[in-house]
């Protein structure tokens, strides 16, 4: 389908945000500034789990300034959705905009409207409530034991959130008795957060109609406006999102929170614009982190590396919401089908409640969690099995025809390429020969980790990309996307395909996006697949117009339009020279007609294809200090068609910048014994910075293009951040035997587990 | 993260700066701001008025004596150590210690004054002025006077310098030829607060075993602490074996505390590694890199 030539798609242009972005004009949802605007904070619980016995805001309400309160006596109580896809399974029916009850530490309990900022704030203290403690759970075993306060009446059953998911392939039983080497392990994972640079943030108007307005940033615009409009009674008619510039959601920003509801009934009951905007504290305790996870894995070797069975238990920590819980528990467990191909598969995974904080979607959606214990335990089987772990990983690496995650044949098997590429790139081979230098207390290692993701949410999802191209009467093009631009360049990948498909100019397209009254539906920007799916129906939308284009062109020179071919803006007939016309040329005014109506419309369904990488590391451990210093990453990806190189190597790099967060230093901690946050700030919520980062020599493979795809393209959101982890994890135990089963790995546990280890010997 | 609402003065003297001092009880002095503003924007603290000292001529002045002691006056930036070699060379262990302290972006606002008088705990000047033993001149309604650094820090965020005053000063005695220095401190990150930290003085006698040392543990207690019985077991002595034991002997005299960064069990750990390490480096016996 990637017609020669082809020189668009491919090319790193200059980015269709970066002016706005770089000179600081580019507007956000938190720039608006309304006449009359207000200023709406909430007030959070200060205990975990408990029912409001009284909540009295008269006091906040004397404040001057002050010109509305809510609490959950005066908002409506409606069971929603918190996030997209609403009657999914992915998802959970569980919030309301403010309850009686509140069931985690900083859950909101009273918003205000006021004058200014200041004054919200101050009256937050004005208003009293009482609560009635009820005993709270912070961790998924405290949550399933007997007794234990049961947090949603709606769950499945205790706090188990739904019915755990089962997968069977093959006899597990069968594959046990015929494996020779039988490993299993315990491995558990931690909570990051996306921590995204922009809070959370809306603004809310009602005008005279009773119409609705709603800036946000969000992922899931079409998301807002359904549920909104659901919770408050409107038709879709009454409700207009409008989302420009987002500064990061990582997939967390599909929810959404209490605030966009209190916005606009403040804003309602004042008659006045309210502005509401977390603090960065908020983010961390109104936010959504990654699910905590454990996980039990068991699998069966044959002697020469073939994996003939594989059984694991998963459970996913929601915290005090059910969010993506659903969606994240399914997704993570059902990746342990594939990856490393095994006939014999018997998994399960639950969700369950607890008092902590909302765990919700994040970049890599329970893969993160699944393929560390996986990944770490292929290396575990290869030193047991006494082969290289790139060998005993090709191996096993998932083929073409291989039933994927998704009960899909897969089509493209990159992961064998891009494990291949990486150990040349490195000389894997070498390496494992190499005398180990022993420089004073620094000892170094290399470790290596996989992954394959899905472009889309199929099939927990059944999605749909929809795309509108629409011609000026200079020969220039518009483009309307619902895609939300969060900072991954989208827009550009999607402009690049609409000019690659048209034969334009890049700079000739241009793109508008974020008003849900005028773009096209869309489901939202997650799952790795707006370049992929809304990718795929822009190109559909541009061959539709394109088509229109030569035929108008036709009649103008008086050929078939099949006999016409159109490229950098010059409509030619084929294989007659001199027979051409411009793009402006054909669209301009005709017969005293001004314009023509050329309009084409895309809607792409996909159903799934996966996305694969190899990452390379390598690490230096201190064994005096116990720190871990990751000193390079050689990450291979296989993405079917790099639409836009540097924007792809960026995705990538952040990808790894956040797994290096995850795997070392982040963690979003709460009080053991009553659920209180103790580090929601990024002075202690520790991201790894520029200065922590070590050099990354990205390689980009396009060996398996996905026919569904546009020009080929796969998903690149969120593969980048599952590889990374494991193979420092890897690389840590190549460089001082020691190995870890969980995330993150502090120089505290190096320093113990080193003692235990030569204690061991001793 | 905003701060409340403040008043804000920028006097153009000292006199004018203590004045406003004992007219306004709860102002604080903005001296570089880098830990200040946080502070004040994550609502930690509320003063009334800010009286910013950067107008203040005498403030920014330094003199480096012919006999090598260095005066800098307490709005020096911290980046003056990465900047001006004569500096560097004149107090060679502030030089070591001035690129840990948090990102360059920081180091070219935050003042030497300003870090001495948050006396954070982990902070790496208030370790520094320990080991080298230097003095800071702090003045009052009544005029000036002098506090030698071990007896500037006094707990946790809290110093000698008092109600309405305010230190102008910090003056390091000349660097003997025969003096050594060592620095080492662990981070989770680059630019963070040391969990723990370690600068390290050492004067050698003529045949080059050591004849003093001063031996500063930061982030390991409420204020920086001098080993002493690590420092005073080193007299006499050369050689790693003398560093090894340095360090247990500080690890055994320390109590650090636990928060949720680290337990005191690591930080104790710690103490050991870097005092051991720091004072490698000043002996030789080891690279003069930093942790």
């Amino acid at each position: 389908m990637s017609r020669v030539g082809s020189s668009i798609v491919g090319t790193s242009v200059k980015r269709t945000d970066v002016i706005g972005k770089v000179t600081g004009t580019a507007r956000y949802a938190g720039d608006v500034k309304l006449a009359g605007m207000l200023h709406g904070k909430m007030k959070r619980s200060t205990i975990a789990h408990a029912n409001i016995r009284r909540i009295d805001a008269s006091r906040a309400l004397a404040l001057p300034g002050v010109k509305a309160v809510l609490t959950h006596e005066n908002v409506p109580r409606v069971l929603h959705y918190g996030a997209p896809h609403p009657r999914s399974i992915s998802v959970t029916c569980d919030q309301y905009i403010l309850d009686r009850k509140v069931r985690y530490w900083g859950e909101g309990v009273a918003a205000v409207a006021a004058t200014s900022e200041e004054i919200a704030e101050e009256a937050l203290d004005l208003i009293e409530v009482e609560y009635e403690p009820l005993p709270a759970v912070f961790t998924v075993e405290a949550a399933q034991a007997p007794g234990a306060p049961q947090i949603h009446e709606t769950a499945y059953a205790g706090n188990v959130l739904f019915k755990p998911v089962v997968v069977t392939r093959g006899d597990v039983a069968q594959g046990f008795a015929e494996a020779d080497l039988v490993i299993e392990g315990e491995y558990e994972t931690g909570r990051p957060t996306p921590a995204y640079m922009e809070p959370n943030v809306c603004v809310c108007q009602w005008d005279n109609t009773g119409k609705l307005t709603v800036w946000v940033s969000t992922q899931a615009a079409f998301m807002v406006r359904g549920i909104l409009a659901e919770v408050l009674g409107l038709p879709l008619t009454r409700v207009r999102v409008l989302v420009d510039h987002m500064g990061g959601g990582f997939g967390a920003k599909q929810d959404l929170f209490q605030h966009e509801f209190l916005c606009a009934l403040l804003a309602k009951e004042t008659r006045h614009p309210v502005r509401m905007e977390y603090t960065r504290g908020e983010t961390f305790v109104g936010g959504r982190s990654r699910h905590p996870c454990k996980i039990w894995l068991k699998q069966g070797f044959k002697r020469d590396g073939t994996i003939v069975a594989r059984e694991a238990r998963t459970v996913f920590d929601s915290g005090a919401y059910g969010s993506h819980g659903p969606g994240v528990t399914i997704v993570g467990t059902t990746a342990l089908t594939s990856l490393y191909r095994c006939e014999n598969v018997r998994l399960e995974g639950r969700c369950v409640y607890t008092n902590a904080p909302i765990a919700g979607a994040f970049r890599g959606y329970g893969v993160v969690q699944t393929y560390y214990a996986l990944d770490i335990q292929m290396d575990e089987a290869a030193e047991r099995l006494g082969m290289d772990p790139v060998e005993l990983k090709l191996k096993n690496a998932v083929r073409e025809g291989d039933m994927a995650p998704s009960d899909h044949p897969l089509v493209g098997h990159g992961l064998e390429d891009c494990i291949r590429r990486g150990a040349a790139e490195v000389g894997w081979a070498a390496l494992r020969q190499r005398p180990r230098e022993q420089a004073g207390t620094l000892r170094r290692g290399w470790g290596m980790g996989c992954e394959m993701h899905g472009s889309s949410a199929y099939p927990g999802i059944k999605e749909q990309g929809n795309a509108i191209v629409k011609m000026n009467e200079d020969g220039t093009a518009v483009l309307l996307t619902g895609a939300a631009g969060l900072g991954t360049g989208a827009h550009t990948a999607l402009a690049q395909i609409v000019a690659e498909e048209l034969g334009l100019a890049f700079d000739a397209v241009s793109v508008v996006h974020g008003d849900t009254d005028i773009v096209p539906w869309d489901i939202g920007a997650f799952a790795s697949h707006t370049t992929f799916m809304v990718g795929r129906a822009a190109q559909m939308a541009a061959a539709e117009v394109k088509r229109q284009l030569l035929q108008r062109a036709g009649e103008q020179l008086e050929v078939a339009a099949e006999d016409l071919e159109v490229r950098d803006g010059v409509i030619a007939v084929r294989g007659v020279a001199g027979r051409r016309i411009t793009v402006r040329e054909c669209m301009g005014p005709k017969l005293g007609i001004p314009a023509a109506n050329l309009v084409g419309n895309g809607t792409y369904t996909p159903t799934k294809s996966y996305s694969f990488a190899a990452h390379f590391v390598e690490v230096q451990v201190d064994i005096a200090t116990g720190q871990i210093d990751v000193l390079q990453v050689i990450p291979v990806h296989e993405v079917g068609k790099v639409v836009h190189p540097i924007a792809a190597a960026g995705q990538i790099e952040g990808g790894i910048q956040q797994g290096i967060g995850h795997t070392l230093t982040e963690d979003y901690v709460i009080d053991p014994a009553t659920g209180r946050s103790l580090n929601a700030g990024f002075v202690d919520y520790k991201m790894p910075l520029s200065l922590d980062m070590p050099p990354i020599r990205t390689i980009l493979l396009e060996t398996a293009p996905d026919p569904g795809g546009p020009y080929g393209a796969k998903g690149i959101g969120e593969d980048p951040i599952i590889a990374i982890g494991p193979a420092i994890a890897n690389a840590v135990h190549d460089a001082i035997g020691v190995r870890f089963r969980h995330f993150p790995i502090t120089p505290e546990q190096v320093l113990a587990a080193l003692k235990e280890k030569a204690g061991a010997a001793a | 993260m905003r701060p409340a609402a403040f008043d804000y003065r920028a006097p153009a003297t000292l006199g004018e700066a203590l004045a406003l001092l004992a007219a306004h009880p709860g102002a604080k002095l903005l001296a570089g701001g880098q830990s200040l503003v946080p502070v004040l924007n994550l609502r930690l603290a509320a003063p009334p008025l800010l009286v910013d000292l950067r107008r203040i001529p005498e403030l920014a002045r330094s003199v480096l004596e012919h006999d090598g002691a260095l005066t800098l006056g307490a709005m020096t930036r911290h980046r003056v150590f990465e900047r001006d070699a004569r500096v560097r060379a004149a107090q060679p262990l502030a030089a070591a210690a001035v690129p840990h302290i948090a990102h360059v972006a920081i180091r070219n606002r935050g003042t030497i004054g300003g870090s001495l008088c948050h006396a954070d705990p982990a902070a790496e000047w208030p370790a520094v002025t320990l080991a080298c033993d230097a003095a800071m001149t702090i003045a009052g309604s009544a005029g000036t006077r002098t506090v030698d650094a071990a007896d500037f820090f006094t707990g946790l965020f809290e110093t000698a310098v008092g109600t309405g005053e305010i230190l102008t000063a910090v003056r390091f005695p000349a660097w003997p030829a025969r003096r050594r220095h060592g620095f080492a401190e662990v981070a989770r990150r680059h630019g963070d607060f040391a969990l723990v930290g370690v600068a390290a003085a050492v004067d050698l006698d003529e045949r080059g075993a050591v004849a003093l040392a001063r031996i500063a543990v930061f982030g390991a207690a409420d204020a920086p602490v001098l080993a002493q019985e690590a420092a005073q077991a080193l007299v006499g002595r050369r050689g790693e074996g003398a560093a090894r034991e340095a360090g247990r002997l500080a690890r055994a005299r320390i109590a650090p505390r636990s928060d949720h960064h680290a337990s005191a069990e690591y930080r104790s750990e710690l103490v050991e590694v870097l005092v051991r390490r720091a004072l490698g480096q000043a002996l030789g016996v080891a690279p003069a890199k930093a942790a």
